[in-house]
Formats: structure tokens, C-alpha cells, sequence
């Protein structure tokens, strides 16, 4: 417990030094707000007025203090482009966008491990090769590549659901589900690839043990040796791969929300970015880094649970 | 009738994935029921690949060409896989040379042995199944079994691990025990106490046992006949006594030649022989090393141990000193902090010349494992030229002085143009030395470096050694855990026991 | 042996496609890239536009030309920034050790942890956005890459025996880092140059299909995707070219990865 105790102090210092490294950067670029507020027209006292009044001249520690202040109270500060506080921007579309990560790790789970699982046992030098291409393929198509072929597939020729007309879960969950599964597929497909190979890497590292060899000796027939003894040892390091498919899923949404028109925080990012307005950009990636380390810090815990050779209290 | 009888056994392994080569031709014994037979030779004599086809276990590289395995009446060629499955574990069962990786590092180990059970006596009621395993740990010599039932595998000793592979290979009680170098990674004493329970295991329950190992005193000690292999063939056979002391055949002749017979006594013989009027070389004072362990709490404070403490001695010039002792006890961080690789905590290292020169010391080393010993991608010219380039010596002299090197520990000069990995581990262990005699070193220090080649290997670079120490005259500290080695080779032996060092004397 | 050979068979054709495709590019594409030709919208592929025309005329094969081209040019410098700093920073991180070397690794960890292309979004979030800022955007992310996996090669070569018997023959720090101890890490360094590859055209497309990588009127694959998007009824093509490609350059570098993982 000691360890948990380690790793949860690790990773809020973690997300202190990111939030001040990112903040530091934000503030080195985006130069003197006070005079991009008011523009070239303004008298130097007008400006060092408005520096005064918005904070600028305190020095670049006290800022960040109280940019976390706020932040601790969920005051993000406010949007340039759109002069509503961030938070507020924020609201809505964290909420859409955690749907649609949510879906694509569902789906992703749901293909890619029975898939990788049930593969695992084709051993044959033709099969092995055949699943492998196959997968390579899966993991080569680009998640808006594929966004857009399903669009054209089954929003436009076959009209299983309107490109574009997003409809939030929270109005109608069934309509809502019907259109929010075709984004969720365009990022878990990929994705479900990368699992099922990286369930067969490991499996057929498994393969060459010896204990693999004794599990033989002692009579087990092959379907023993792969669930009952291999598939335990196998599925270990998926746990610490999980970490990885979770950020891929949050990254692949800021690109899929584009493809589909969807109202989500990765659309309001890429639009941020395009605006440079920093303070948006700034909550985005820290909510994006704070759920990454999160679940990379959760999936160290749970494999040092479950792997033996792993002590706790170390 | 044979429990096991072994006619005409040919077997090839596909090499290279190219073509398939004879890695076992025509082998041909008989077991009795209750027999321990052993099966010596050296790497690639294929022992191996000969014993795995019994049960069927060779992997799909190595295929069986003709010949018969008749087990109990059976011929095992024919089995199905159905019929294997019913035969593993049950009638035949294994131990292996590693038994940390060969039990399954996420099942605890009493449930492993527990397996045997569920696969071959399902009638036996889960209930008295772990009463069972525990009952069987016991009889292995498992100290506490039912703690050691719920423990997993990386918990226990190398030892007890061994222990827990032989309660699950005889807990069916089988009629055949194939144990692989079952002692090869084991220290002496553990090693002996396994052989022990072989034994008595084989007493008990009549269980025949076919024991493979590179190691022709492991055989001898519990082996009633033993079969010698060499590439591939049964060089001879018969009655483990007749062939350990009136072996027939010229290579196990040199087999037998090559084991260190060295005795205590002709060592101190020796000793007294010795020239002690040399000028002292080094001086070793009062020397101490301790090791940061990480606490296990939080934060928690580190603590240190002690490798060893107060270790003092000197070597004259032109000696020949062994270091002796256990694996772990020390003896290898002892050379590290002599030739400067690490740092001692106290004490004094002098070197007498070097240091009165006020020149570098120049301290060279061989180390045990011929395989990483040497920058795998270079080739040899390069690897015996770096201490010369290094101390700018110009490319003629260096091209010469590497050409003669290489023919003084015994290759020729057509290896020069050899990448490291395209040689075989007692070739490695020649350059090795070279490189370590190429700057005419204050000290070569030799860290095991026999202990992973083959016995007749060992034998010729241990020749080799005694050669260069006759017309060198350089000074030598030789580590190793076989006594018997060093007894052969040392003029001066210095023994490690629980951190500290003392001198092997004459009573 | 036979995966490995299929594999590396099957990568070099893709990438060998691919990169007859940069070439045309850099050469002599069959029309002019940029050429707006109002007579010839939307046409679908035929002898004269194999890829057949955007909304604007223009002849798509030749835009995939350039665009390989310019996918090639940006992967490329991208993996030089990353592989030269990443193997320097992460061979004297692995060989040296302590603290340097444990905050080196936490950084590079917790960098690792985010896919390429939310980095590149930080990076081009903080410079703006551009093809030069993208290339250094990029190479930045991918210098933990390199730094990790050369990083955990040291680690393991500098207690091989053949590093002590140089530090005891008293080469210095920079000989045996560069000859004694780099040589032996090429094969980790291939796969995970491949690998890189691999990710980078990813990242690259995504980020000028978002429009914050390479600026109009630069042909580029990604850009290409997300203007075509608008009239995927009318004209598919224009989407499933570009798209396509994107799909060989990275299949050809996964399988080229996946046939040096094959080897051993």
C-alpha cells in the first residue's frame, strides 16, 4: 500500500512540474497580453494600466500560483477568442468527448482480445504470417483515413446514420449511440489491431520459456499450455499496454472529432491552436496529461497487483 | 525385458534453417527398471536432443530420421498425441537444468505440483489433493511444505526450487525420471544434496532415472552404467566403474584426463617448491566493501552491507595466486576494487613498482563468460590492437606485436580477420587472454575464467595458463569456486568465507 | 526466417511504390500540381488522370507525387533531429548513470506516454503552426524515442565484460561510448528508426489533415484527405488516393519493423 501511496505522490508531483513547464512555454510565447488587448493605438499608460490591473507585472511564480489557484477551483481563466471563461467552453464538451473514448475503448477491448487471444494459437508458418500481414494493414490504416471511408460508406451510400449531425447521448441515447459508434470504430480499428498483435508478440515470447517445456513434460495437452499456462504470463504486459491504447483513443478523438463534426474537446483544441488562445490551450492539454498519467499511474499499480515477481513493498 | 530400449536412434536438426544435419547416429542402449543411467558428453554431443525424443519434446527444428524407442513395452515413435499426453508426467516425467525458469512464474507453486493430479488422477478428491503435494514436499526434503505450497516460484532458493521440480516429477510415481543437468546451475553443496535425493528417491520407490550431464563426477556419483557421447555417437558404454577408471575409448580417456584431479596435497607440494625472494608486487591492507540495500519502506533509510572486511595479503612478483570461494562470496567484487573497476570503502591498494614509477598500473583481467568478454562486433586484430592504440603505439610495432600474440595463446594469425562471434568459446577465452598479456600488465587478474567451457576445453586452456606462467613470469590472481582447479594450478591460494579472506596453509 | 523474408519482402515492395511516387515528385511530375484547369473538375480516374481531379481541376496523381515527396522530406528530417539527439542524450544517460540518468528517463517516460501527435499539437500549440515548426515539433517528440531505446542498450552494454576491459585499458568516456559499446546497438536502433518512421508519417499526415502541418499550397497527403472530405459524394477519389498512401508509407515501414523484430 506503501507503493500506492509512492506512486500517487509521484504523479501529482508530476503534473505540478508539467502544469508550470507548459504554463512557463505558454507565457514565453504569447507575448504582452495587455498590448495585444488593446492594440498599437494605446498610450504606454493605458497599457502599463491594464498590465497592472490584469497581473502581468507580478512576477512569472506568483502567476502560475494563482493560475493554479484558480485552477483548483475549477477557474481556468478566460478564452481569448471567445470571451467566455474556459471552463465554461470546457463543460459541455469534456463530457462529449469522454463518450466517444469510452466507446472506442469498449470496442476496442471487445475486438481486439478475443481476436488476439484466439489467434495466439495459430502457430502454422502460413497462418502466422497471413494474421500478421492482416494486422499490419489494420494498424497502417490513419484513424481520419479510415473516418472518412466509413463516412462514405455508411453515411453516404448506405445511410446508416447523417454525416455531420451529431446527436449527444444525453438527448436521445439510442440515436445518439447509432451515430457516436462510427467515430468510436474509425479509432478503436487500428487500435483493436495493435492489441491482437501485441497479445501474439507476447504470447509467442512466451513460447520459447521453459516453462513452457515443463508444462509439457508434465502431460498438459496444447490447449492447457496456452490458456491455462501461457495466457496469464501473456496477458501481464497487455495490462501496462492498455496505458498506451487509453492516450492513442484521446489522441485519435481530437483528430476523429474533426472528421465527423463532432462538438468535442479535441475539436475545440485544434480551433484554439488555429486562434492561439493559450488559455484554452493550455486547460486542454493539462486535462488531456492529467488523465494520461492518471491511468499510466492506475495500470502500474494493478500490474504490480498482479504480477507476483513484482513485490508491493518495494 | 528393458524398461527402455533405445535401437538405431537417428536424429537431425534443421541447421540454419537451411538443411538438416545428423545430430544423433545411430544410438542404441537398454534400461533396466530401477536403473540410474547416466549420459555424459560436451556441448553439442547430443544428449540432449537423444533423451528429449523419448517423450516427444523436441521442438519442430530437430526431427527423428529412423530407429526405435521401446518404453515399457511400447514403441514411442508411434505415439499419437493423445497417446503423449497420457505419458508425460504419468510414466515419464523431467527436472531441468534451470528450475527457476522452468516453473511458471505466476502459479504458486504448490498449485503447479497440484497440476500433476488434476491431469493424471482426477479421481483423487480436491480435498485431499493439497495434503497430498504436501506430503510430497516433505518427502523431497522441503523444509515447512505448507508454507512453501503458497509460495510462488521466485520466493525460493535455487535449491528448494530444484526440490519443488522433483515433488512434482514424482508425485504421479512415475516409472522413469529423465533429469537434464539437473545439478549444472547449483552450488557444490546444494548440488550434492539434490544427487542425494535422487538417490534416495530411486531407493524408495524403485523409480528408474536417466541423468544427463556435461559433468562425468556427477555421474560417477550416483550412476550404476554410464553412455558417453560425442558428436552425435555412444562412444562407449558400460558399468560406470569400469568406464570411470579403465575408460577404452580415446576420448573418454581424455575426458577423464581433462577433470582436475588436483589434491590439496599436491599443492602444498608444490608450494614448497617456491622461490620466495621475488620483490613484493602488491600489497593489499585492511580492504572493505559495503553495499547500499534498499530498505523497504517509504523513504525508507538504506542500509548497507558488507561484501567483506579486512582483507589483507601481498603477492610477489611471477606468482601464481588462486582465490577460492562459494558463488556470492565476494571474491568477484575483490577483483573489481583491485583492478579499479570499483572502489573499496577502507583500505590500501598498493602496486610497488608502478606506484614508484609513478606510472599508471596497468592491471588487465579475464572474465568468466567468453560470450560478452569481448565486443561481439569487432574482429579479433582490432580487439588485441585496442590497448596498443590506446597507448599510441605506431600501426607496424602494433600489427606486429598483435600477430605475436596470437600465435602465443595457441591460434593462428588466419584468426585475426574473425569477428568475435564467429568463434567458439574456448577461442574467446585465448584472445581474452592475449588481450590481457598485450601490455605486459603489473597484474592479470583471471575471474573464472574456465568455469563455462567444456571440460576438455578447460584442460587445454589451463595448459595454456601453466605455459604462460612458466615463461612470463607476470603476476596472476585466479578466481574460482572449483578447488579442484585451483589445486591444479596456483602456487599460492587465498580462500573467502563469509567476507573474509585467509591463506590456504600447510598444516 | 520465412516471416521475416515475407515481411521484409512485402515492405520493400510497398516502399518501394511509395517512394517511386516521391520521386516523380521531386522530378518531373505529369502536370502541374498547383494547375487549376476549370474544364477538367471532378473527373473521375481515366488514361489522362489516373487518380482522376479535384474540385478544382487539378490532376490528383500528380498531387500524391508531390505530396510523397514532401512526406518523405519532412519524415526524414524528423527522424534525423530525433535519432541524432536521442542516441547522443541516451548513450551517456544509460553509460554514466545516476541522477543525470534518472531524470533523463523519468522525462523521457512520461513523454513516451503521450502519442506523437498530441505532442506535435502541444509543440505547434506553443510555435504555431507551419511545415518548419511541424519538423522541429516533431523531432523533439521523437528524441525520447531514440534516447530510451539507445538508453536501455547502455544500460545493459556497459555490464558486459568487454566495457570493463576497456575502462581497464584505459579508453576514455567518448571512445567507449562511440566505438566500443554504439556498433552493438545497431539493431535496436534499425527497428526503432523503423518504427519511428512509422509513427512520424502518421503524426505528419494527421497534423497537416488538421491543417497545423504543411500550409497550402504545398501539396501534402494529409491536407489533401481533408479538403477532399466535402465532396466524398460526389467524388470519392479525391479522398481515397491520398488516403491510400498514407496507408503504404506507414504499412511499409510497420513491416519493416516487423521483419527486424522477426530476427534473431
Amino acid at each position: 500500500m506503501k507503493y500506492i501511496g509512492k506512486k500517487v505522490l509521484i504523479l501529482f508531483a508530476t503534473l505540478l512540474v508539467m502544469s508550470f513547464l507548459v504554463f512557463l512555454a505558454f507565457e514565453a510565447v504569447k507575448g504582452d497580453a495587455a498590448l495585444s488587448a488593446l492594440g498599437d493605438n494605446a498610450t504606454p499608460e493605458q497599457i502599463e494600466a491594464l498590465r497592472e490591473e490584469m497581473g502581468l507585472n507580478q512576477p512569472m511564480t506568483v502567476r502560475y500560483g494563482k493560475w493554479l489557484a484558480g485552477a483548483a477551483r475549477g477557474d481556468l481563466g478566460m478564452s481569448t477568442n471567445y470571451s467566455v471563461s474556459v471552463s465554461e467552453l470546457m463543460k459541455d464538451k469534456i463530457a462529449v468527448t469522454v463518450h466517444l473514448a469510452v466507446l472506442s475503448l469498449i470496442l476496442i477491448l471487445f475486438i481486439g482480445l478475443p481476436l488476439g487471444i484466439g489467434t495466439s494459437g495459430i502457430w502454422s508458418a502460413g497462418g502466422d504470417i497471413a494474421v500478421g500481414v492482416f494486422n499490419q494493414i489494420g494498424m497502417a490504416v490513419p484513424p481520419f483515413f479510415l473516418g472518412i471511408l466509413i463516412t462514405w460508406i455508411f453515411g453516404l451510400l448506405l445511410s446508416w446514420f447523417r454525416p455531420g449531425a451529431y446527436v449527444d447521448l444525453s438527448e436521445d441515447f439510442g440515436r445518439g449511440l447509432g451515430f457516436l459508434v462510427f467515430p468510436a470504430l474509425a479509432i478503436a480499428l487500428p487500435r483493436a489491431f495493435t492489441l491482437i498483435k501485441f497479445i501474439r508478440d507476447s504470447m509467442a515470447g512466451q513460447k520459447r520459456l521453459n516453462y513452457v517445456r515443463t508444462a509439457r513434460s508434465k502431460g498438459n495437452d496444447e490447449r492447457r499450455v496456452l490458456y491455462v499456462h501461457m495466457l496469464r504470463n501473456a496477458l501481464i504486459p497487455v495490462i501496462t499496454f492498455f496505458a498506451m491504447i487509453v492516450a492513442e483513443v484521446f489522441a485519435g478523438s481530437i483528430v476523429i472529432e474533426q472528421v465527423f463534426g463532432i462538438p468535442g474537446i479535441g475539436r475545440l483544441l485544434v480551433v484554439s491552436i488555429a486562434n492561439r488562445d493559450f488559455p484554452v490551450i493550455l486547460a486542454i492539454v493539462l486535462y488531456i496529461a492529467v488523465i494520461v498519467l492518471t491511468v499510466n499511474a492506475v495500470v502500474d499499480i494493478l500490474y504490480h497487483i498482479l504480477d507476483p515477481r513484482v513485490m508491493l513493498e518495494d | 525385458m528393458a524398461l527402455l530400449r533405445m535401437k538405431d536412434l537417428t536424429i537431425s536438426a534443421l541447421e540454419k534453417q537451411k538443411y538438416w544435419e545428423t545430430v544423433a547416429d545411430n544410438i542404441s542402449f537398454d534400461m533396466e527398471e530401477g536403473e540410474i543411467l547416466g549420459i555424459v558428453g560436451e556441448s553439442g554431443s547430443g544428449k540432449s536432443v537423444t533423451v528429449l525424443s523419448i517423450v516427444g519434446l523436441n521442438n519442430d527444428e530437430i526431427r527423428v530420421d529412423s530407429g526405435s524407442v521401446i518404453f515399457d513395452g511400447e514403441e514411442m515413435l508411434d505415439n499419437t498425441p493423445k497417446d503423449w499426453l497420457n505419458l508425460r508426467g504419468s510414466k515419464i516425467s523431467m527436472i531441468f537444468q534451470e528450475p527457476m525458469t522452468s516453473l511458471n512464474p505466476v502459479i504458486k507453486v504448490g498449485a503447479q505440483v497440484e497440476e500433476m493430479l488434476l491431469l493424471h488422477e482426477p479421481e483423487t478428491p480436491v480435498a485431499s489433493r493439497r495434503a497430498r503435494v504436501i506430503e510430497m514436499f516433505d518427502k523431497v526434503g522441503l523444509h515447512h511444505p505448507e508454507e512453501v505450497y503458497d509460495q510462488y516460484p521466485h520466493r525460493l532458493s535455487g535449491g528448494m526450487q530444484q526440490r519443488v521440480m522433483i515433488a512434482m516429477a514424482m508425485i504421479c510415481r512415475p516409472k522413469l525420471l529423465i533429469a537434464d543437468e539437473p545439478t549444472t546451475a547449483l552450488d557444490a553443496t546444494v548440488q550434492e544434496q539434490i544427487l542425494d535425493l535422487m538417490r534416495r528417491l530411486n531407493q524408495e520407490y524403485g523409480v528408474s532415472i536417466l541423468l544427463i550431464s556435461h559433468d562425468l563426477r556427477v555421474i560417477h556419483s550416483i550412476c550404476s552404467h554410464v553412455l558417453v557421447m560425442k558428436d552425435g555417437k555412444v562412444v562407449e558404454t558400460g558399468p560406470i566403474d569400469d568406464v570411470f577408471y579403465h575408460p577404452q575409448d580415446p576420448y573418454t580417456q581424455r575426458l577423464l584426463a581433462a577433470i582436475p584431479r588436483s589434491t590439496k596435497e599436491d599443492f602444498l607440494a608444490r608450494k614448497k617448491g617456491l622461490d620466495r625472494t621475488a620483490p613484493v608486487q602488491l600489497t593489499v591492507e585492511k580492504l572493505k566493501k559495503t553495499f547500499l540495500v534498499q530498505g523497504n519502506r517509504l523513504f525508507g533509510k538504506k542500509e548497507r552491507r558488507t561484501v567483506f572486511e579486512d582483507v589483507s595479503f601481498s603477492l610477489r612478483k611471477g606468482e601464481f595466486a588462486g582465490l577460492l570461494g562459494e558463488s556470492g562470496c565476494g571474491k568477484s567484487t575483490l577483483c573489481k576494487c583491485i583492478s579499479g573497476l570499483e572502489q573499496a570503502d577502507e583500505g590500501e591498494i598498493v602496486f610497488h613498482a608502478a606506484d614508484q614509477d609513478g606510472r599508471k598500473r596497468k592491471i588487465s583481467m579475464v572474465f568468466q563468460n567468453p560470450y560478452n568478454s569481448m565486443n561481439p562486433s569487432k574482429r579479433v586484430s582490432w580487439i588485441l590492437g585496442e590497448p596498443l592504440v590506446l597507448s599510441k603505439v605506431p600501426r607496424e610495432e602494433r600489427e606486429k606485436r598483435v600477430r605475436e600474440m596470437i600465435v602465443r595463446v595457441g591460434l593462428t594469425e588466419e584468426y585475426l580477420d574473425d569477428r568475435m562471434d564467429q568463434l567458439s568459446g574456448g577461442e574467446r577465452q585465448r584472445v581474452a587472454i592475449g588481450l590481457a598479456l598485450m601490455e605486459e600488465p603489473d597484474l592479470v587478474i583471471l575471474d573464472e575464467p574456465v568455469s563455462a567451457l567444456d571440460v576438455t576445453i578447460q584442460a587445454q586452456i589451463l595448459a595454456l595458463l601453466k605455459e604462460l606462467k612458466q615463461d612470463l613470469g607476470l603476476t596472476f590472481l585466479f578466481v574460482s569456486h572449483d578447488k579442484n582447479v585451483i589445486y591444479e594450478i596456483c602456487d599460492r591460494i587465498f580462500q573467502m568465507e563469509d567476507g573474509h579472506l585467509h591463506e590456504v596453509k600447510g598444516s | 526466417m520465412k516471416k521475416e523474408k515475407t515481411y521484409r519482402a512485402l515492405s520493400i515492395a510497398v516502399l518501394a511504390l511509395v517512394l517511386i511516387f516521391a520521386l516523380i515528385g521531386w522530378i518531373h511530375t505529369p502536370y502541374d500540381p498547383d494547375l487549376m484547369d476549370g474544364s477538367a473538375k471532378y473527373l473521375a480516374p481515366c488514361l489522362a488522370h489516373p487518380f482522376g481531379t479535384d474540385k478544382f481541376g487539378r490532376d490528383i496523381f500528380s498531387r500524391i507525387a508531390v505530396g510523397c515527396g514532401t512526406t518523405a522530406l519532412i519524415s526524414v528530417a524528423v527522424i534525423a533531429i530525433g535519432a541524432f539527439f536521442g542516441t547522443i542524450l541516451g548513450a551517456f544517460s544509460g553509460y554514466i548513470g545516476g541522477v543525470f540518468d534518472r531524470v533523463m528517463m523519468r522525462v523521457s517516460d512520461i513523454i513516451a506516454s503521450f502519442p506523437s501527435i498530441f505532442l506535435a499539437l502541444v509543440f505547434v500549440g506553443i510555435i504555431g503552426p507551419g511545415t518548419l515548426n511541424l519538423i522541429l515539433a516533431l523531432g523533439i517528440v521523437f528524441i525520447p524515442t531514440f534516447a530510451r531505446v539507445v538508453r536501455s542498450e547502455f544500460v545493459v552494454q556497459k555490464e558486459l565484460e568487454y566495457v570493463k576491459h576497456a575502462r581497464l585499458m584505459g579508453a576514455g568516456i567518448l571512445r567507449i561510448v562511440f566505438v566500443h559499446i554504439l556498433p552493438n546497438c545497431k539493431r535496436s536502433f534499425l527497428s526503432t528508426l523503423t518504427i519511428a518512421f512509422n509513427s512520424a508519417v502518421l503524426a505528419e499526415a494527421g497534423m497537416s489533415f488538421l491543417g497545423l502541418g504543411v500550409q497550402p499550397p504545398t501539396a501534402s497527403l494529409g491536407r489533401m484527405l481533408s479538403e477532399a472530405q466535402p465532396q466524398l459524394m460526389r467524388a470519392p477519389w479525391i479522398a481515397i488516393f491520398p488516403g491510400l498512401f498514407i496507408l503504404f508509407t506507414v504499412l511499409g515501414f510497420g513491416l519493416l519493423a516487423a521483419s527486424f523484430s522477426e530476427r534473431r
